[in-house]
């Protein structure tokens, strides 16, 4: 924890830093509250950074081998990225049920009837709740339109 | 007329079978969209305001009445079972509603939600039925200075959200009080932070906001585990038979004084349910006996938060009603609904239309009942199930939700966007022991807290003396010193008491 601590307070300090010179662009009255914040933030940034040299290292809680898959949580959050930059091209409606169909895969499932069920539900529900009650307006996609 | 023959008249109007239809209508659509992440009570009553038009005016408000207070409810739902708070006024509750379900014991935490609910939406629902106009004048009497000491009373509730390190509290409230100063400037109107991005050029939305730092992390936790939500518990789901207000008699003072807060800040003009959710948990934790079980799964929490959340629907109609101010979002958008159907919002209103206004009040009071009911009931047959879903097929569905959600607030793909990095942070930060409510408490807080210190300092003409000096800023100071400084006196006290246990 402390090694990430050192990393993370690390960083918010040099964007503190960054953050106040940035913010001496701004006109007199719209840089104050910035400025004011950058400086508490850096100093309790600062703070954390100095207290990662004291005391010893805790104990992390470890989960057990097994329980947890970083590989599987990965590619999901590689598949949302490509979901969600996936949209303005495919369109909402093309571009959720591939998405939906891939995760499900990519997490493990491996019955073809639960993923083709699961999928369907999911796109006709959003289609009708969304599209059709509420009319909320989804990309048609670049290629669609 | 009296308000009580007003009231006595109204009844029969509000026991028509349509009104009755549309209040069950209404309060289930409310459930439903207050517990879907992103659709907020406001967005929920803002499209339905349209389909009220074809109706009556007293069926219309009716279902308005049902909508709101069942979205407010709703929103505890994805924060007990998920994690994922449907409304940002269910942020307090996540606090101790998911540890209860990982305990296995979700079906208390939903059973604690809609009593708690109920009880805050009854109470702020009689505070408007009866003590409308003189409530209304206390709340009007709030100006720029009173309002960013409130805001400040909020920031100081982060040491209180903060399990584990304040310090970490308080640097994730500095985030998220940067998020709030992205945009323009709110006096001058110039650009912060935008780095040439339009989509920034209106702020970070706070529901985007909060939408990605709670709901991504939780879909890469749900991807990066083997088991189910309800394999994840200390036990399988608890399969007690509960009363409806079973345990929460225990709870009564944090009741009474979520209830009571919730109506004061809903009548406040901009405040609303988010804050008073926040600070009823945070006052419940400084009043209790144990404040280090809250934040582990420690049903007073869920209570504290809950009944103050509701307490605001009433509260926040109380100024609109009286003297035609929306109190929030919500308020602002049935001033529409009242509008389409030629009335006009204001002290008139009780005099020129008393049979509708009495009928909508009433209308408040009973979709409570209803949406008690539909709570309840639902929980165990409905609700729980989502916690038996495979995580295969409920981390894409939340991420499906959360596009939506983010999408549809401005229909802007790039509050999309914004939702999904501010996720991914939001992950790594809360691996590491970084509590995320604090930030998204300064998202909503730290645009209020800076326009209205500058109103204050232009209204004393560049002094800033006048911001402590007024009556009503020097009782809201001393909350402030108070909430600072009761998790140090408390530890103190604990310390203590240990002390002399151990000696």
């Amino acid at each position: 924890m402390k090694k990430a601590d050192r990393i993370i307070s690390l960083v918010m300090l040099l964007f503190c830093i960054w953050g106040y010179v940035h913010s001496s662009s701004f006109t007199e009255d719209a840089r104050v509250f910035p400025q004011a914040l950058m400086i508490i933030w850096g100093v309790l940034s600062a703070g954390l950074f100095l207290s990662t040299f004291r005391g010893k290292e805790e104990r992390e809680k470890t989960l057990a081998e097994g329980e947890v898959s970083y590989g599987r949580m990965f590619v999901a959050a590689v598949l949302c990225v490509i979901y969600i930059w996936s949209i303005n091209l495919l369109g909402f409606f093309v571009a959720t049920p591939l998405f939906f169909a891939l995760t499900m895969v990519a997490l493990g499932q491996s019955s073809v009837k639960m993923i083709a069920l699961a999928t369907a539900i999911v796109t006709v529900a959003s289609f009708v709740i969304f599209r059709l009650i509420l009319y909320v307006p989804f990309p048609e996609g670049a290629l669609f339109s | 007329m009296g308000i009580f023959s007003h009231i006595l008249d109204a009844i029969p109007i509000l026991f028509q079978w349509h009104n009755i239809l549309a209040m069950i209508v209404g309060t289930a659509a409310g459930i439903a969209i207050g517990a879907l992440p992103g659709l907020s009570a406001a967005m929920g009553v803002a499209l339905l305001v349209p389909y009220t038009f074809v109706m009556p005016p007293e069926t219309g408000l009716v279902m308005l009445a049902g909508i709101y207070n069942g979205a407010i409810y709703g929103g505890s739902i994805s924060a007990i079972l998920l994690r994922v708070p449907g409304t940002p006024a269910a942020i307090a509750t996540t606090l101790d509603g998911y540890p209860l379900t990982c305990k296995g014991r979700a079906d208390e935490a939903l059973q604690l939600a809609v009593s708690s609910s109920f009880i805050g939406g009854v109470f702020s629902a009689f505070a408007l039925l009866l003590l409308a106009p003189p409530l209304a004048e206390v709340a009007l009497s709030f100006g720029p200075p009173e309002y960013f000491w409130l805001a400040v009373l909020g920031l100081t509730i982060v040491a209180s959200l903060s399990s584990g390190s304040v310090m970490k509290g308080f640097i994730t409230a500095c985030f998220g009080l940067f998020l709030g100063v992205v945009g323009l400037d709110p006096i001058t109107a110039r650009e912060r932070f935008t780095f040439g991005q339009v989509g920034l050029l209106g702020g970070i939305d706070v529901v985007s906001a909060l939408i990605g730092l709670y709901s991504i992390p939780q879909v890469l936790r749900l991807a990066r585990a083997k088991t189910k939500i309800g394999e994840l518990t200390e036990g399988a789901l608890a399969k007690i038979k509960r009363r409806m207000f079973e345990d929460i008699g225990k709870y009564w003072k944090t009741v009474a004084r979520s209830s009571l807060l919730g109506v004061i800040i809903g009548m406040i003009p901009a405040a609303g349910a988010n804050i008073a959710s926040i600070v009823g948990y945070n006052e419940a934790k400084r009043a209790s006996k144990y404040p280090e079980r809250f934040g582990t799964g420690y049903g007073e929490g869920v209570v504290a938060s809950e009944t103050a959340n509701n307490a605001v629907t009433g509260g926040s109609l109380v100024p609109l009603l009286t003297l035609g101010i929306p109190g929030n979002a919500v308020a602002a958008v049935i001033v529409g609904g009242l509008l389409i159907h030629g009335l006009v919002v204001g002290p008139e209103l009780f005099t020129k239309s008393a049979d509708i206004v009495y009928t909508f009040m009433l209308g408040m009071l009973f979709t409570n009942v209803i949406m008690l009911f539909m709570g309840f009931y639902g929980a165990r047959r409905v609700f729980l199930n989502v916690t038996k879903i495979p995580n295969s097929i409920l981390a894409p569905a939340i991420v499906v939700l959360c596009v939506i959600g983010s999408y549809s607030l401005r229909n802007n793909m790039f509050d999309v966007w914004v939702m999904l990095i501010l996720g991914f942070i939001g992950y790594v930060l809360e691996e590491n022991g970084y509590p995320l409510a604090p930030a998204v408490l300064a998202v909503i807080l730290g645009p209020m807290a800076e326009a209205n210190l500058r109103r204050s300092i232009m209204m004393g003409r560049g002094s800033i003396v006048p911001i402590f000096t007024r009556p009503i800023c020097i009782v809201i100071i001393v909350l402030c010193v108070l909430s600072l400084l009761t998790p140090y006196l408390q530890a103190r006290k604990k310390k203590r008491s240990g002390d002399a246990q151990a000696s």
